[in-house]
């Protein structure tokens, strides 16, 4: 458990927890992650109901979720500009593990690819170690 | 690096959240500067010692790990 001793002098409405940069740092990140993430879900219902995915040219249409990703990407990259100096360490170093952990999972897959065990769903596979490792490893960060 | 900023910060009944508004940081660099995960970069350094009004060597005290091979210039030089 993290000690967080309450100033005499700071206003309630301010908390204990948050300083100043936390805040402004959360709120520029979200202020940039948000509308890119809702503009993912909202693009990848309409292409999950619309588009017609056993024709050809639904290979094409099923990309464009990926677009708002770049957003997202972007706003991630600009939290790391923003982060202070430990901020920084600890997101460049949970992204370094996640990126590690994909890597590795890419390998094995591709491996796996060269001797006939494939999966449709291969992709998924590597994102998911990635991500789940990125988040663990922040969180665990934040936790000790 | 062993370093007195808990021990400051209690004395000045400061939260961490204040100490890291007083710094333009985080409070999670604070708690982890507290607890010895991590140790700043020195403009943060200075910005500590500003901020308590004391100098760098009076915050921070480096461990023999720290210090590793080095050796005193002036003694070892004579």
């Amino acid at each position: 458990m993290e000690e967080s001793t309450e100033h005499p002098g700071e206003l309630a409405s301010r908390g204990p927890r948050l300083s100043a940069e936390d805040k402004r740092q959360r709120n520029s990140y979200l202020r940039e992650f948000i509308p890119a993430i809702v503009t993912f879900w909202i693009l990848l219902a309409i292409v999950s109901n619309t588009v017609d995915q056993t024709t050809a040219g639904a290979r094409l249409w099923v990309l464009v979720p990926v677009l708002p990703m770049i957003g997202v990407a972007v706003a991630l990259y600009r939290a790391t500009q923003r982060a202070d100096e430990y901020g920084r360490i600890v997101m460049l170093e949970s992204m370094a593990l996640g990126f590690g952990v994909s890597m590795i999972v890419a390998m094995a897959v591709g491996f796996l690819g060269t001797i006939g065990v494939a999966w449709t769903f291969s992709g998924w596979i590597v994102f998911g170690a990635g991500m789940t490792t990125w988040g663990l490893a922040l969180l665990g960060r934040n936790l000790t | 690096m062993e370093n007195r900023l808990k021990e400051l910060r209690a004395v000045n009944g400061w939260s961490q959240a204040h100490l890291a508004d007083l710094l333009g940081v985080s409070r999670q660099t604070v708690n982890a500067l507290e607890k010895g995960r991590y140790d700043p970069s020195l403009p943060l350094a200075f910005r500590l010692a500003r901020v308590f009004s004391t100098t760098i060597e009076d915050l921070f005290t480096p461990d023999e790990d720290d210090l590793g091979e080095t050796t005193n210039s002036i003694t070892s030089s004579g």
